[in-house]
């Protein structure tokens, strides 16, 4: 299979990855918000045959119903703006939103494997020309190698620095790893390439991994126009 | 309490399970809440129930393996699979592990007790076919022998049936 190839199958695979588990989490918003309301319908109905209407719970599910929208509109911004790393292949990306986007996108397959995150950032935004949508499938690819090369309930770390101009994203797990998706760990180099940075694999002292990403500020030699 | 339905609800989403236990509650059903596979299992050890309403996607042990599991230690015991993931290979895996219904979230809740009553109707039917096969073996052993011993084989019977 050719690189171009690959590269875009694997760039399908990731953006249906995401789209599923995110949209799922939306589903389970809905279904909440479905069961609140006809709880109330179910008080209503109890209220109607001569019962005091129960006001303080009303109250209560009314405030569960607008925390569940929020949390609703949230993902949907979240899942929207995802879609739009697609846009442009080459933009000027605020790397701490990026990561922090990334972070609640991949929520769902950290706590199924019931993995915790420490995330730092910067206080200072990094900002970089570069391609959004393959740089958070580079770091998504790191956290699954890592969550995958573990057993369950290990602590992800997830860092960012800047680094000569550009930037630096660790991610590394803490327990040894047991098994190691090579099909993916040979990929992620590819990934890099495409994004004029490199990766490497660095053994933590406890027998863990550690995925450095350096990324430089923008991508060499790309004369496209850029959007700030 | 005592005729309500008994129904194992596990779902990690615990506003769901919280809202959705309580509407059950004020219907049939005698509800027991938990929010992981791990517990399910644990629980469904020390309570007899009827009815398990089982999500796909959670943490730990997924809702097909307890299943897998509810199923294999519990003889009588029924289950649905809420979920708000459902997919053609995941309802046949389920179909082939003996899953009673495979209903997607969100669902209506008519919908939801319909199929938790046909649930507990199959219970209660294959409890009496096996009780009735049971009672045929013992007949169809000729002399059933000493008083005693068809008491023994009533009480392994109904050991069975819970």
């Amino acid at each position: 299979m050719s690189e171009e190839k690959r590269l875009r199958e694997k760039g399908l695979a990731f953006f249906g990855s995401i789209t599923a588990s995110f949209s799922h989490e939306i589903n389970n918003v809905m279904a909440i918000i479905a069961e609140l309301a006809g709880l109330m319908e179910d008080l209503l109905r109890v209220a109607d045959q001569g019962h005091p209407p129960p006001l303080e719970r009303f109250r209560g599910i009314s405030e569960r119903i607008g925390t569940q929208v929020k949390r609703g509109e949230g993902m949907i911004k979240r899942l929207n703006r995802f879609a739009h790393t697609m846009d442009e292949p080459v933009k000027t990306v605020d790397t701490t939103d990026l990561l922090e986007d990334l972070v609640a996108l991949s929520e769902r397959p950290r706590t199924r494997r019931r993995a915790r995150l420490e995330t730092r950032f910067p206080e200072d935004k990094i900002l970089l020309v570069s391609n959004p949508f393959l740089l958070q499938q580079a770091i998504f690819s790191c956290m699954e190698l890592v969550l995958a090369a573990s057993n369950d309930k290990q602590l992800l770390r997830l860092i960012l620095e800047k680094q000569d101009g550009g930037a630096r994203i660790t991610v590394s797990g803490e327990d040894p790893i047991v098994k190691t998706d090579e099909a993916a760990l040979s990929f992620l180099p590819i990934l890099m390439e495409e994004l004029g940075g490199k990766v490497e694999f660095i053994p933590t002292g406890n027998g863990g991994l550690s995925l450095v990403l350096s990324l430089p500020s923008s991508i060499p030699g790309d004369s496209k126009n850029h959007t700030q | 309490m005592a005729d309500k339905i008994k129904l194992l609800l596990v779902d990690d989403e615990k506003q769901f399970l919280e809202t959705i236990s309580t509407r059950l509650g004020m219907r049939d059903f005698d509800v027991t809440a938990v929010s992981s596979g791990e517990e399910a299992i644990e629980a469904a050890r020390k309570k007899g129930f009827e009815i398990a309403l089982v999500d796909l996607n959670m943490p730990g042990i997924g809702g097909e393996k307890v299943l897998e599991i509810l199923k294999r230690e519990h003889k009588f015991m029924e289950v649905v699979i809420l979920t708000g993931y459902g997919a053609i290979d995941s309802a046949i895996r389920c179909t082939k592990a003996g899953v009673y219904g495979y209903l997607e979230k969100p669902c209506e809740l008519d919908t939801l007790l319909n199929v938790l009553q046909e649930a507990y109707q199959r219970r209660v039917q294959n409890k009496l076919k096996f009780k009735n096969e049971k009672l045929k073996e013992i007949v169809s052993e000729g002399a059933p022998g000493s008083p005693l011993e068809i008491l023994r084989k009533l009480k392994e019977m109904d050991k069975e049936l819970k």
